[in-house]
């Protein structure tokens, strides 16, 4: 499995090739959606805010306001979900003036400031591509290696347990968890160079 | 799983995992031969020690190095080792990532101690001894608040996450003298589990990780309530509205056992009621998996013996400290002793004093009936905490689900299925239990009153088993019920999954098995779509074997095995039947027609049988011309040639003696013949018929010259089948502009080739059998191909891609037609039956309609007038503009200008009248008018850019104009728009929902003022105005239902006399843990139906009494009732349609109508039909709507006459015959 390189998409985009939309929106949706509702906006909100930024994002792009060589894509996106997400909030400013009350959630009494969003953006976004990593390496090893993997490196099970319920040595375990995890270091360095090329 | 000899297909993957490419794979210097042989099967081995001897460190411990570890001999193996130490830096790199990836995967376990480090103090944080002290601690992200609550195995604090502010309660695991890895190995089992279920009953896991001291913590939604018991203490709720609470209990607690996992330690304390009068599920400290292969180390958590749990509610399987025994049915037990708990007040058992005495109870004490500690409770609910607290688990309900399920029976008073169970089996248990007492008591009481009472109670008897008998048949009508509704629920399912794979076969048989009771919309929207055709006419009483149309697209023949040929006239109802024929001299047995052929001027057809016979028909009289057995066997095909030589008209027939033969059409006499070395199947002119395509049985497609009798060109199109002898065939045709020519092959694909370099054009996939009827579009642009799969698909010969599968034919398809006009495709085939279809829709044409939409932007709102036939439609900020479409055929009919933000609302105030609203606060009053236009063409489909077809080209000139007739503006948001509905004559009032500002009612005309209603302050939270989301009338206008931002319903309710001035509250219930998303009441009802953000949706009945299911995996946006209300209609933010049932809440069919949000629904009653709001605006009608279809002027084959047309007799056929 291999992906498009977000130059390609980009390209496309610019050319108003039919699909390109659906596969821009289709990639960067998740993040944009995640940091407005770490921006506490409610679900329906984070999405339509997603929507907006992806559409001035193509846009963007269309109209060449996007340049590769002055900033990564990252933070240009951040740029526009931050500003859509603000907008959202200015525009539903009747549901954030309810004042806070003692010992309850008070949601969005607290606006993070720019700083604290780009953390979460950051943060997202990492998300984001370990997520385009994971999936890619899905594609290119066997179901068993995966499910080990998954077993000794994300649920931290004991390899000897690992080793046991597969059938495979220990050694065999801690390679199939770092060839994955290499594989993910590969991929993660490529998509972070295609990002600031 | 132990499986010592992994199969082949592990094998092969453990070759991959193992063996490798060291020269490739660094990794794989580390696995020596040893390795290998644990590959093929040998026992794992264990001690990474065995490798002392190895030349190189293998990856356990260069990954212990890489994570701090202390091992001087690696240490120094590694200095000389370069290998080991690019392996050692690559490692290091790799475990960065992985941390990374831990980081954001909410699965991940960080606690697990790797067994080398785990006695090493300076291995890895997770590793590290826990701090001994509860001093306060840091956790990165978080400001760590109050203590709020402390219990066995953690502590909970209040905090505050700092990048988004949030208040979050923080758990972090106990620090005691007995904490261990046991004890951290259960903490992280608490997280996997909660983090399983995703559930608004169920509190959510936000985050995990170490503090600063290398505790575990994790990070879970703050609920602000009151446990369970003090809930129920503090708010005295009635009988029902303990059951309500426990319906809704067990609904969490049915999730919790769909996502795997069994809590094992419900009570009152590990739920919370928060304020909106939720039950929030906490605690999932003893819970387990309940799969086996995903519970894990269950063996290391709990010690034999051990007792899980709290006591009091407590299963008595649990107590015997076997956790493989304790199932999902432990949870049943403990809600059955929650239950018993809220309705008396009161514990089952005396579970206080002394353990055994306790745990005794437990064992071997009925509970008592709840009835008999508190006056005013039902039977039903003493049989319900009967059945679910049974001693034996295989006695009690065998699922949460089951237990709920009785609950809501018993609410909406039907008879529960507990209750005949419940009084038997108390009985059958006392009997058992005291069998020598039950003995001699009865003995005795025999002889005392068997001579006094015999006749009294033989009379008891008769009514006890009476009663007992109409209980039974209850509860078995009840569970006829509820299985009826799963087995058309699956009956659904399956229908639909058959259409999705093109076979209307499958799905037909699926929904005729549907209980015909049972069936609504779903089924009706199904049935449409087995039969996207939109015209269909009975054709032969057997199979047509073929199908011709004459050139100006007037005249259709087709020829079958019932040995007729049927002529008729398209496009005119009044003469639908134009000329039958018998062409036999065999009237009893005719020889059936195999092919038919129409001159291009439409003066003769021919037609072919299975004995060789060619007979030719003048069409202005009806005579025969000639009939001659031209062929040793039967006749495959015919094709008159597009000009005669001299003025005489030329035909070609291809039989299964091998010949093609050049026949002069009038006379049948033989002017050539073309020899091919096996069945002749198909025989095809080109356009200047100067050459001829045949199709063999040698499955060689050849062109011949057919001045010169040569063959110009072939192609072997796949290899002959032996098997083929007398019941396969295929044919070829030629296209319109002679380049091309197409040919099908035995194994599905359809080949069109370029005939004058022989290369090809195009290979078309997606036939699941050979198609043999072929057609090229009259542009030569698009194939139709018509195949055994019984499925017609128009192919995008550019792209090579279907534009469209046609469903309708029930059986083989032999014959396929292309009307001139390029629009209609006709179909015949073994099931008889002639059908024609828009050949370029995405074959549901009358069914479904795409429209376009608003520039690809989200459509808000949806409004059905004039009975259905002009949509209106408003979207979202980027294109605020009103559109007005013609609902039957998709046609753009206006664009008006609209509203400065998102159009929030739409209604019909009555004839050519409307109401809009916007999120810029405008209100307006539009009258509209629809001007005729007959003349306007319709509107040519095209391809959209969402890989569909839209039904409308460029927009025609509006011919809906609108004007403004009233407008007033608001400092607020509109955010919803309702009109109570008797306001056509000007009567009647809109609400409005106002952010902010409550809600406003207003003239729908004048849009003056008539009244507003202030929203009620939450009585826990009086200083925050509560904001309406949405706004519904009833079907008398006098009743209002309100949505809120914080989830709950608030009903209205006007005095007659007292006009719309007064409304009083009647409601004022929490139902949702989001906002209310969308309503709707009841037909005739002032019972409602709503759906909230939070992705499930409720019923509510007329005394406020509710039901609430899941909905959506996403925020539920829009609602509509079918079916008189019977079918819940709703769509969401995962981008699918859904049905319910509304009495069960049962999903009855879930649906994507494209790739995006979805967030308007509209209904309409006239055509059953549903419109569908996303970026695009989908129709899709429910009903069998054939009426509606490619255009205004798109003509339609009439039905058949009522009366059976006249057979052909004998005598009469006489007349038609050939001499």
């Amino acid at each position: 499995m291999s992906w498009e390189t977000t130059t390609i998409l980009l390209e496309r985009l610019r050319a108003f090739d039919d699909a390109a939309w659906r596969d821009f929106s289709e990639r960067f949706r998740t993040p944009i959606a995640a940091f407005a509702r770490r921006n506490g906006l409610d679900a329906e909100a984070a999405q339509d805010v997603a929507q907006e930024a992806l559409a001035a994002a193509a846009e963007g792009v269309r109209a060449g306001r996007y340049e590769r060589g002055r900033g990564r894509l990252s933070a240009w996106l951040f740029g526009i979900a931050w500003n859509e997400a603000m907008r959202r909030r200015r525009d539903d400013r009747f549901e954030r003036q309810s004042p806070s009350i003692a010992g309850r959630t008070t949601f969005f009494s607290a606006l993070p400031s720019e700083a604290a969003a780009r953390t979460a953006w950051d943060h997202e976004w990492e998300r984001f591509v370990l997520d385009r990593c994971m999936s890619v390496a899905r594609g290119e090893f066997t179901d068993r290696v995966l499910a080990i993997f998954d077993a000794v490196a994300i649920r931290a099970v004991d390899p000897a347990l690992v080793a046991r319920e597969f059938g495979v040595t220990r050694n065999a375990v801690f390679i199939a968890k770092h060839r994955v995890l290499r594989r993910l270091r590969e991929l993660r360095e490529s998509i972070e160079a295609e990002e600031a090329a | 799983m132990s499986d010592r000899v992994p199969p082949p297909a592990q094998r092969r993957a453990l070759r991959e995992l193992i063996a490798g490419d060291p020269g490739a794979d660094p990794a794989a210097h580390v696995s020596s031969a040893a390795d290998g042989a644990g590959a093929e099967g040998t026992p794992a081995r264990s001690d990474p020690d065995e490798r002392e001897s190895d030349a190189c460190l293998d990856a356990e411990r260069i990954e212990d190095l890489a994570s701090g570890a202390d091992d001087p001999p690696a240490d120094e193996h590694v200095e000389a080792c370069s290998r080991c130490a690019a392996l050692l830096e690559e490692y290091r790199a790799n475990l960065q990532v992985l941390a990374r990836v831990r980081l954001h995967d909410g699965r991940t376990k960080r606690a697990t101690p790797h067994p080398a480090r785990a006695a090493d103090p300076r291995g890895a944080a997770d590793a590290s001894p826990p701090d001994a002290s509860d001093a306060p601690d840091r956790i990165d992200g978080y400001d760590l608040g109050p203590e709020i609550h402390r219990g066995g195995q953690g502590i909970v604090h209040r905090a505050v996450q700092r990048s988004t502010g949030r208040v979050v309660a923080i758990k972090l695991i106990a620090v005691t003298a007995r904490s261990g890895r046991r004890e951290r190995m259960r903490f992280d089992r608490e997280v996997e589990l909660a983090a399983r279920v995703q559930h608004p009953g169920v509190v959510t896991i936000f985050d995990r990780g170490l503090t600063a001291r290398g505790r575990r913590f994790y990070a879970m939604e703050l609920v602000d309530g009151l446990p369970l018991d003090r809930h129920v203490a503090e708010t005295r709720p009635t009988t029902e509205g303990v059951v309500d609470l426990m319906i809704e209990l067990c609904d969490a607690v049915h999730a919790a056992h769909r996502h795997g996992v069994i809590h094992r330690d419900l009570k009152p304390g590990n739920i919370l009621v928060d304020r909106g009068g939720r039950p929030r599920i906490l605690d999932f400290g003893l819970a387990r998996a309940a799969d086996r292969g995903r519970q894990g180390s269950e063996e290391q958590l709990t010690l034999d013996g051990e007792f899980m749990g709290t006591l009091a509610f407590a299963a008595p399987e649990q107590l015997a400290g076997n956790p493989e025994r304790v199932d999902l049915r432990a949870d049943v037990y403990a809600l059955g002793v929650i239950l018993h708990l809220l309705l008396v007040d009161e514990h089952p058992y005396d579970v206080d004093g002394a353990l055994a005495d306790a745990i005794e109870r437990i064992l071997h004490v009925d509970p008592p009936p709840p009835s008999s500690r508190r006056r005013g409770i039902d039977g039903d609910l003493d049989a319900i905490v009967a059945t679910a607290m049974e001693k034996r688990p295989d006695d009690r309900y065998a699922s949460v689900a089951l237990l709920a399920e009785d609950l809501r029976l018993h609410r909406a008073g039907l008879p529960i299925a507990a209750r005949r169970a419940s009084t038997l089996h108390l009985v059958r248990k006392f009997a058992r239990r005291h069998r020598l007492l039950v003995s001699a008591a009865a003995l005795t009481l025999a002889a005392l009153v068997a001579g006094i009472v015999g006749t009294s109670a033989g009379l008891l008897r008769a009514q006890r088993s009476a009663e007992l008998a109409r209980g039974a048949l209850a509860a078995a009508r009840a569970a006829e019920l509820a299985s009826a509704r799963r087995a058309y629920a699956a009956s659904i399912a399956a229908a639909d999954a058959a259409l999705r794979a093109d076979s209307v076969a499958l799905a037909e048989a699926a929904l005729h098995a549907a209980d015909p009771a049972l069936r609504g919309w779903e089924w009706r929207r199904l049935a449409a779509l087995l039969d996207a055709s939109i015209a269909v006419d009975e054709a032969h009483e057997d199979w047509t074997w073929d199908l011709a149309l004459d050139g100006r697209g007037e005249l259709i023949a087709t020829a079958g095995r019932d040995g007729r040929l049927f002529l008729r006239r398209l496009g005119d109802a009044t003469t639908p039947l134009e000329r039958r024929f018998t062409l036999s001299d065999r009237p009893a047995s005719p020889a059936d027609l195999r092919a038919v052929a129409l001159g291009s001027d439409g003066r003769l057809v021919a037609v072919g049988d299975g004995e060789g016979f060619v007979h030719v028909i003048a069409m202005e009289d009806g005579r025969a011309l000639a009939s001659r057995r031209v062929h040793d066997r039967r006749i495959q095909s015919l094709a008159f040639a597009p000009s005669g030589v001299e003025g005489r008209p030329l035909l070609a027939s291809a039989g299964w003696d091998g010949a093609v033969h050049l026949l002069a059409a009038r006379t049948l006499e033989t002017i050539a013949t073309f020899e091919h070395p096996d069945a002749a199947w198909g025989v095809a002119f080109s356009p200047d018929g100067a050459r001829l395509a045949t199709m063999a049985r040698d499955c060689i497609l050849r062109i011949w010259n057919v001045a010169e009798g040569a063959i110009e060109r072939s192609w072997a199109l796949h290899p002959p089948d032996p098997e083929w002898r007398s019941v396969h065939w295929l044919r070829c045709v030629w296209s319109p502009c002679g380049t091309l020519v197409a040919a099908g092959q035995h194994d599905g694909p359809v080949r069109v080739l370029r005939v004058d370099d022989g290369s090809t054009k195009a290979v078309l996939l997606g036939h699941r059998s050979r198609a043999r009827a072929l057609a090229f579009s009259p542009d030569g642009r698009s194939l139709a191909t018509g195949s055994d799969d019984a499925t017609v698909r128009t192919w995008d010969l550019d792209r090579s891609e279907a534009i469209a599968v046609h469903l309708g034919q029930r059986e083989e398809i032999f014959g396929l037609a292309w009307n001139p006009d390029g629009e209609r495709l006709h179909a015949a085939g073994k099931d008889g039956e002639l059908r024609t279809f828009a050949a370029r829709h995405a074959g549901l044409v009358g069914r479904t309609l795409q429209l376009p939409g608003h520039s690809n932007q989200s459509i808000r709102a949806l409004l059905f007038a004039e009975q259905g036939e002009v949509l209106f439609s408003g979207a979202s900020d980027a294109d605020p503009s009103l559109r007005a479409w013609d609902a039957l055929d998709g046609a753009p009919l206006g664009r008006f200008e609209g509203h400065a933000g998102a159009v929030t609302g739409l209604a019909a105030i009555g004839p050519e009248r409307l109401l809009s609203s916007g999120r810029d606060g405008r209100l307006r009053h539009l009258r509209w008018h629809r001007r005729a236009d007959p003349e306007q063409p319709p509107p040519a489909p095209r391809p959209d850019d969402l890989g569909g077809t839209v039904a409308s080209g460029p927009p025609p000139p509006a011919t809906v104009e609108m004007t403004i007739e009233a407008e007033r503006s608001f400092e607020t948001p509109i955010v919803d728009l309702a009109v109570a509905r008797p306001c056509g004559d000007g009567e009647g009032v809109a609400a409005l929902a106002l952010r902010g500002r409550g809600i406003e009612l207003v003239d729908p005309r004048s849009l003056a003022t008539r009244a507003t209603i202030e929203l009620p302050r939450r009585a826990d939270a009086p200083a925050r105005p509560r904001r309406a989301e949405r706004v519904a009338f009833d079907d008398s206008g006098r009743v209002l239902a309100v949505g809120t931002a914080d989830g709950a319903l608030l009903r209205f309710r006007s005095a007659p006399d007292e006009g719309v001035a007064r409304w009083r509250l009647e409601l004022d219930r929490p139902c949702f843990d989001a906002s209310v998303a969308a309503l709707a009441f009841l037909p005739g009802s002032s019972a409602l139906v709503a759906g909230s953000a939070d992705g499930t949706w409720a019923r509510i009945d007329d005394r406020g009494g509710s039901a609430r299911f899941d909905g959506h995996a996403a925020a539920i946006t829009a609602l509509t009732l079918l079916d008189g209300g019977e079918r819940v209609v709703t769509v969401g933010l995962d981008r699918t349609v859904r049905i319910f049932d509304r009495g069960t809440g049962t999903l009855l069919r879930a649906w994507g109508v494209e790739s995006d949000w979805l967030f308007a629904l509209a209904h309409d009653p006239h055509r059953d039909a549903l419109a569908i709001g996303g970026r695009r605006i989908t129709i899709e009608a429910g009903g069998d709507v054939r009426c509606v279809s490619v255009g205004h002027r798109a003509p339609r084959l009439a039905s058949p006459p009522s009366a059976p047309a006249p057979r052909a007799d004998p005598s009469s056929a006489e007349a038609d015959q050939p001499h």
